[in-house]
């Protein structure tokens, strides 16, 4: 068995000293700024919360009322079926904007346009075809492996909005 | 369950327990623990002792649920133990080694690790568990290296962390450990917080001077079953029949001649004293008899004193009613 080294006065007395330097230290500086910075994010993540309760109020509402959610050209939709995935899933909110030239878009975006039947799709552009004249036509797929290209080829006219991003969690 | 008050919650409640573990010999066997009834509430303080060290630490891990038991039944904090079951319930903090604590720490920094949870400024928290240690009596091993002290004081700083953990029933399992009198009173002073904090606290020990110290209740075990429960003043007036003590020189002069003239009472010589015992003593009418008695005899002792009522004289009195040696 070791010795016991028992603790002295004096340790005990710089110890304290320290410490209470330490705190003083600590009020001044980093606990005050620990503090703001956790008040900050705090609020940061509170407000993000917020944002998606209000984005899912207004697309359920508006959905109801069978209209789109629009502010600023920006449109939120909710994707209803499948033909989209892997990339969006069935419930998926996705912001979408207006596009500002329909006829100079390229293969690869994401637009959302009416079909001639006039439901509203989200697919994205494989083929751009420009005719004789100088008219711009798109050939139009979902990402879902099963689907086959849209029987009907799509008019600039017809294109509502150009996707931007989905909402994250949803 | 009976009890809808939480202050008089009951923590542990054994009921006709017994434990799987038997004494064998070629002939017969015995249940180590038999018919044990023991009634715990929140916020005592029980010391459980016995003539056997194998018998007080095992109901301890029967307690904790540590090792399961054979017959009976078991509850603790209300909520009932599976027999068979052998994991320390969460609410439960069971202190059954020294070496359930770090040896490359310092004290101060193994409560620093076992306090890590908590939300306080890490600074200020330092300052409060240096301060705690300073007012419980152990600023001596403050900032010591843990693996230069001596398992005494090893457990009594994990009883310590016991405290300041959120668990509780804290279960002291260590009997073969003897403390000092600066020990001991470290551990009344954690005792007396766990009090405070509404923590029970149940140590096995056959530490006469630790239970009368730190103890509210006692347990007291013969041959594996309870033969007393209750308050520790209780025990002592039931138990320890020593109250006349004669301090002096011709103190066999004295003793042969009180054995003629009073052999109702018990006579013992120990260290230049005579200890005079009778159950039921009626204090004051007793030494005034005792007093006449020898003052007869013409012999003046130095000292006659009313002993005053010990753990250690009752352990003796309750060993020796039970015809066992203590």
């Amino acid at each position: 068995m070791e010795k016991i080294q028992y603790t002295t006065e004096k340790q005990i007395e710089d110890m304290l000293k320290e410490l209470d330097a330490a705190l003083k230290k600590n009020v001044k500086g980093a606990k005050g700024f620990r503090c703001w910075a956790k008040r900050i994010i705090g609020m940061f993540l509170s407000l993000i919360i917020v944002i998606l309760v209000v984005i899912f109020g207004l697309v359920l509402t508006a959905r109801a009322k069978g209209k789109t959610v629009s502010i600023l050209g920006y449109s939120l939709y909710i994707v209803e079926s499948g033909s989209m995935q892997p990339t969006f899933n069935i419930g998926t909110v996705i912001l979408t904007k207006e596009p500002d030239d329909p006829n100079n878009l390229s293969v690869g975006d994401v637009v959302t346009f009416k079909t001639e039947s006039g439901a509203t799709v989200t697919h994205r552009i494989i083929e751009k075809i420009i005719d004789q004249d100088g008219n711009v036509k798109y050939r139009t797929k979902g990402d879902n492996p099963i689907n086959s290209p849209d029987p009907d080829l799509l008019d600039p006219e017809r294109i509502v909005a150009v996707f931007v991003f989905k909402i994250p969690l949803t | 369950m009976e009890n809808s008050n939480p202050a008089n919650l009951k923590v542990v409640y054994m009921d006709r327990l017994s434990s799987c573990e038997i004494y064998f010999n070629s002939v017969q066997y015995r249940r180590i623990l038999q018919n044990i009834n023991l009634s715990i509430h929140k916020g005592e303080v029980w010391g459980i002792s016995g003539n056997s060290l194998l018998e007080i630490k095992l109901l301890l891990e029967i307690m904790a649920n540590i090792k399961p038991y054979n017959d009976g039944r078991c509850v603790l904090i209300e909520r009932g133990m599976m027999r068979l079951k052998r994991i320390i319930l969460p609410h439960v903090f069971y202190i059954g080694t020294a070496n359930m604590i770090y040896n490359s720490m310092n004290v101060l920094e193994y409560l620093m690790f076992a306090t890590a949870k908590s939300k306080t400024d890490v600074v200020m928290r330092q300052k409060q568990l240096l301060q705690l240690l300073i007012d419980i009596g152990l600023s001596n091993i403050s900032l010591s290296p843990i693996h230069t002290l001596p398992d005494e004081y090893k457990v009594i700083i994990i009883l310590l962390v016991a405290y300041l953990s959120k668990s509780e029933l804290i279960v002291f399992n260590i009997p073969e450990l003897k403390y000092t009198s600066q020990q001991v009173s470290v551990v009344k002073n954690i005792a007396n917080l766990c009090i405070e904090s509404g923590k029970t606290l149940v140590i096995s020990t056959t530490d006469s001077n630790l239970i009368e110290e730190v103890c509210s209740h006692i347990a007291f075990l013969i041959n594996g079953n309870v033969a007393y429960s209750g308050p520790v003043r209780d025990f002592c007036e039931l138990y320890d029949d020593t109250t006349i003590i004669i301090y002096g020189n011709q103190l066999e002069s004295i003793l042969n001649f009180l054995k003629n003239e009073m052999p109702q009472y018990n006579y013992e010589v120990i260290n230049n004293q005579l200890i005079i015992s009778r159950p039921a003593f009626g204090y004051l009418e007793d030494i005034k008899f005792i007093h006449n008695k020898i003052s007869q005899l013409q012999l003046t002792p130095n000292q006659i004193n009313l002993s005053p009522k010990t753990v250690k004289n009752a352990v003796k009195g309750i060993l020796k009613k039970h015809d066992i040696q203590g």
